[in-house]
């Protein structure tokens, strides 16, 4: 088989590659769609283009701006975006499979907070929490304790959407979050897969005390957007700030400074 | 110091709730600037002398401590690339 269909919230992308993707579907196995539908196909190739080079070792991305669409360029991949769902990735030749795979979802993380941005949402660095039949998202950089609070959330019963990356977009007059596909510490079976409205959204901060402490609209913007994944330039920025104030309209922002156990849960 | 400045046209900025946001676009940094730091952002244009005047006549504060202030944040947003003399 070499074409899949991936499910990312509410878009469904289609996979056309050259090569067998039964490893692919195997890593996304509860995301993947048996419906034949979809919303954008991506190409998958191999050849030349303008890679950055293996540089150093560090994974580097430029984004540019190009006739073809939008353009992320890494060491081993450019991946090619335009909102009229024809989609294209070059893969370098004779990459290694896990390099290939790496390189695959990052061009789908890309992508994915593409099709987001040109859909009033975005991806947000956070752990998705369901209670009580609605998301509270807490985000938060590595380290920040995104995979402790689903941890300790999971003891208490709760649905977790992704422990890393989850999709914040606008339907109608509401918010909503979906778990993504996407690589976090949480096997994919234990994500949960619904769609649920958001309650609020919540800044990690490790503490010796819990508490929760609401913060004002203009903070809010800025400590969202700098958790946001993959926005670079001037007209993403002013678009995401306006995603982010519509979503401060609907849902506020706190601060949780939270100790190493579950006395957050009541706060949330 | 001049008394005349222009902002960064890379940096993008909407008042929220008498709030200033900032964000530089090419350096990817997102600055909040409180209430008498948001009143010198959108008062800019009117140099440190009109900038001063704003800040004495809405804030609690006498005119010397009000423009060492101001051009004391001024300074701070000229370091960070927000603001150019001009």
């Amino acid at each position: 088989m070499k074409e899949m269909i991936l499910k990312v919230g509410p878009f469904k992308i289609l996979l056309d590659t050259d090569k067998n993707v039964e490893n692919l579907i195997q890593k996304y196995k509860p995301f993947i769609s048996e419906e034949k539908d979809f919303h954008y196909k991506v190409k998958v190739l191999e050849g030349e283009d303008l890679f950055l080079g293996q540089g150093d070792g560090i994974l580097n991305y430029e984004e540019r701006l190009l006739e073809a669409g939008k353009v992320i360029f890494s060491n081993f991949f450019a991946g090619y975006y335009k909102s009229d769902g024809d989609l294209k990735l070059v893969l370098m030749k004779n990459l290694d499979a896990t390099v290939r795979e790496n390189s695959l979802e990052n061009y789908l993380r890309w992508v994915t907070s593409k099709i987001l941005m040109d859909n009033s949402g975005f991806l947000l660095h956070s752990c998705g929490v369901v209670k009580n039949g609605k998301a509270t998202l807490l985000f938060g950089s590595s380290g920040d304790g995104k995979t402790t609070i689903s941890d300790f959330s999971k003891r208490k019963g709760a649905k977790i959407l992704s422990d890393d990356l989850n999709i914040v977009i606008k339907d109608k007059d509401r918010f909503f979050a979906y778990s993504t596909p996407f690589y976090g510490f949480m096997a994919q079976g234990e994500k949960d897969r619904g769609k649920y409205e958001i309650e609020k959204v919540v800044r990690l901060r490790k503490s010796i005390e819990t508490r929760l402490e609401k913060v004002s609209k203009a903070m809010a913007v800025a400590l969202i957007m700098a958790h946001c994944h993959f926005v670079s330039d001037l007209e993403r920025n002013n678009r995401l700030k306006d995603v982010v104030l519509d979503l401060l309209r609907c849902v506020d922002c706190y601060e949780l400074y939270f100790e190493k156990n579950d006395s957050f849960w009541d706060l949330i | 110091m001049s008394h005349h400045f222009k902002r960064n046209p890379d940096v993008s900025w909407q008042v929220v709730d008498g709030q200033a946001v900032l964000i530089h676009n090419r350096m990817g940094e997102i600055m909040v600037l409180n209430e008498v730091g948001s009143e010198v952002w959108k008062n800019l244009e009117k140099g440190i002398e009109g900038i001063t005047e704003v800040i004495v006549e809405n804030f609690d504060v006498n005119k010397e401590t009000a423009q060492k202030d101001v051009e004391e944040f001024i300074n701070e947003l000229i370091k960070v690339g927000a603001v150019t003399e001009s």
